[in-house]
């Protein structure tokens, strides 16, 4: 695969992260993956170094997509390309199954998690939403729908791309809701009882790789002591440090009202995972001061 | 001849102009008819006279529908249908948008269809790590190829089926087979000179998981409108109830015109859209624009300067029909190429009435060579026709951007490509019926 298709296949990553949350991009990977297995053709032989450049593409994506990674693992581990004695149509029939299981664990560890969340919500709170989690969308969703909670959000918004889906679903549930820029956060602090935040890794290092501006949002939260709740599953987990996650670093040169400049934007945040109060995974919270060893647990 | 000198020269200023874009086309023309009323070359009852109020009604008509169609989510819905039957093919890409498009542009505005397809195919092709530019400039051409089989398709049929009185049913009976054959070769020609750009990706894995991907972006990003589906089907409704009226219109007697600002004022209605709001999406530049030209040609004609033009200029080319066709087919083809179609159209067609007059020519050939010159010759280059323009102004505000050049190289011989298959069909057409 040449750099250029690279570059797009990584643009697609971000740019579906950003609108949709990292963990319903990694189900969409994951049907994409099986859709793609199904409609390959080529020989026998051709088949495991298809995988592996797909597979390697995957892995060193900008940024790094923990959870997806973390499947593709599993499903290398459970797949056997090399064995001589299976055909082609066996593989693909295999690696569909296998995918298609992978996926369902994934939705059951995803349905869980906002189980779990949706406990963390409680009646007259009031909630700092920002950026498009998917997780954190399910959550205040089961929070009002299926418990019945009586609360509020307030929705920061940067980018209006990356927080419609969250307008939108908030609004269709008929959750009480306001819309604030996010550089307005200070305003709404003391109103405000939690906020609540997604992620794409929590790395052994103690951060958290979570969608631009997080971490401005959670040092304020941090300073007005509003407790700040991060809702990861376990497969967000990563082997690797910040530094080796490959946050997206872009360039630009940008012309606004006749004056050009170079913009430099990151596509994620890193958050010192001491400034975060409670995380919050699948199996229940775990403790922040433990979640070093937490993460390195739920790692293995 | 003496006083036909000052029109001839106002309206040849009004044409540079335009051509130039110095002033906005419709103030360009407009201001040209000022300046005869001023100097009393022809006075206001008699300037609004020659307005072809027919032409006028039937755009008019066609832009209101447009717009309540565009605002039902029916285009979005049905580009993301065929992103998905694409399967990320290249070559599928290029053949289902290219019928989509052309078959969208025979009922609907160009622009309006570019302004639309564009985006998605810039979208899809861009997210495969395609070079986007050839599909952009091959959606601009195929709507340009699209719109001439029908009456409704584009402006210059709209101009010559309501002057010369010709029926909705005439013009694809005439002209869908050559409109097919120029798609099919059109396809043909950009698959054959860019082999490596449509080769499969079914052999790709990576390729493969990508485009799964970016269908379910395109998916997100487009779908996410909330569609009403009453408003939809009453705009579809209508949309059909109109073109039922017009291959009808031999039986209901009812003009083009007449049907399409009806059919959109009852949707106006059953919808209740902001009627304001609708109103802003009516191009009433382009309305404007016509009823300048209008005049303009009107009054050159009324100084016999048209008849001037056509005596010395085209008929110097003799009487035989054979030659008179192919003139009248590559001179708009050629003109169109970096004129404006619209007010060649209308300076034309007096001096086609008068080639017809002086050498009858059957079955309307005369007038189907001028369409398809018209029309094809649109192509030629990037400001041949509004969805040229469009289209590259869409594709450069997404960051590819075409320059004119780029556009020629993938357009010029394509238009000459179809500009032959007209004259062989219209040959055929005259031989057969002589």
């Amino acid at each position: 695969m040449n750099t250029k298709d690279r570059e797009s296949l990584y643009k697609l990553f971000r740019d579906m992260a950003d609108v949709l949350g990292t963990s319903r991009m990694t189900e969409i990977a994951l049907e994409s993956f099986i859709q793609a297995i199904r409609a390959l053709k080529c020989p026998r032989e051709a088949i495991l170094p298809l995988f592996n450049e797909l597979s390697e593409c995957i892995k060193n994506s900008r940024p790094r997509v923990v959870p997806l990674i973390h499947l593709l693992e599993e499903f290398e581990d459970e797949m056997r390309f090399t064995r001589g004695d299976v055909d082609l149509e066996s593989i693909r029939a295999d690696a569909v199954e296998t995918l298609q299981e992978k996926l369902d664990g994934f939705r059951e560890r995803l349905n869980r998690l906002t189980e779990v969340g949706a406990q963390y919500v409680q009646d007259g709170d009031v909630i700092l939403v920002h950026s498009a989690s998917g997780v954190v969308i399910k959550i205040l969703l089961n929070a009002k729908e299926k418990l019945q909670r009586n609360f509020k959000a307030v929705v920061l918004k940067q980018d209006f791309a990356k927080t419609r889906q969250l307008i939108q679903a908030i609004a269709q549930a008929g959750i009480p809701h306001e819309v604030v820029p996010e550089y307005d956060l200070i305003h709404h602090l003391p109103q405000a009882t939690k906020l609540f935040i997604g992620a794409l890794a929590v790395t052994p290092d103690l951060n958290v790789v979570a969608s631009a501006g997080t971490a401005n949002i959670v040092s304020l939260c941090h300073l007005g002591k509003i407790p700040v709740y991060l809702f990861v599953n376990s497969l967000k987990f990563s082997h690797q440090s910040a530094q080796e996650q490959h946050i997206h670093r872009k360039e630009e040169k940008e012309t606004r009202d006749g004056l050009t400049y170079n913009l430099t934007t990151f596509s994620h945040s890193l958050v010192a995972l001491q400034l975060i109060d409670h995380v919050i995974t699948g199996k229940g919270e775990i403790k922040t001061t433990a979640a070093d060893g937490g993460s390195r647990d739920l790692t293995r | 001849m003496e006083g036909i000198w000052f029109p001839v020269v106002v309206f040849l200023a009004v044409y540079v102009a335009i051509t130039f874009e110095w002033i906005n086309k419709a103030v360009a023309a407009l201001l040209g008819v000022m300046v005869l009323l001023v100097f009393h070359v022809v006075d206001e009852h008699t300037a609004v006279g020659l307005i072809d109020f027919e032409t006028i009604m039937l755009l008019f008509g066609m832009m209101g529908i447009v717009a309540v169609l565009r605002k039902s989510g029916f285009f979005t819905i049905l580009s993301v249908w065929i992103a998905e039957r694409t399967e990320g093919s290249p070559l599928r890409i290029l053949v289902l948008f290219s019928i989509v498009t052309a078959v969208t542009s025979a009922f609907l505005d160009n622009v309006t269809t570019v302004l639309i397809i564009v985006p998605i195919v810039i979208e899809l092709t861009a997210g495969m790590g395609l070079d986007p530019k050839l599909f952009v400039i091959s959606q601009a051409v195929v709507s340009n190829i699209g719109g001439t089989a029908t009456l409704i398709g584009d402006p210059p049929n709209i101009i010559i089926g309501s002057k010369v009185g010709l029926t909705f049913n005439q013009f694809p009976l005439y002209l869908a087979a050559p409109v097919i054959l120029c798609t099919a070769a059109m396809i043909f020609y950009y698959w054959f000179t860019h082999r490596e750009l449509f080769r499969p990706i079914d052999t790709n894995l990576t390729k493969l998981f990508s485009v799964q991907l970016l269908l379910e972006k395109i998916r997100f990003e487009f779908l996410s409108l909330k569609i009403d589906r009453v408003f939809l089907a009453k705009g579809l409704g209508c949309l059909v109830l109109a073109i039922g009226l017009f291959v009808t219109q031999t039986i209901t007697k009812l003009s083009p015109g007449v049907v399409a600002l009806t059919v959109a004022m009852i949707l106006f209605v059953i919808t209740r859209v902001d009627v304001e709001h609708m109103l802003q999406e009516i191009e009433w530049s382009t309305l404007l624009f016509f009823i300048g030209l209008f005049i303009l040609v009107g009054v050159l004609e009324k100084q016999g300067a048209i008849e001037w033009i056509a005596r010395n200029v085209f008929l110097r080319v003799g009487d035989n029909p054979y030659v008179m066709v192919l003139v009248v087919l590559w001179v708009s083809g050629i003109v169109s190429g970096f004129l404006d179609n619209i007010p060649f159209t209308i300076t034309m067609i007096p001096i086609v009435q008068i080639m017809q007059a002086t050498t009858p020519v059957p079955h309307n050939i005369l007038w189907w060579a001028l369409s398809l010159g018209a029309c094809f010759g649109g192509n030629l280059t990037m400001i041949g026709a509004s969805a040229n323009i469009v289209a590259t102004g869409m594709s450069r505000k997404l960051g590819y951007e075409i320059t004119f050049l780029e556009f020629f190289r993938s357009s010029a011989v394509i238009t000459l490509i179809t500009l032959m298959i007209c004259s062989v069909y219209l040959i055929l057409l005259l031989w057969v019926t002589l």
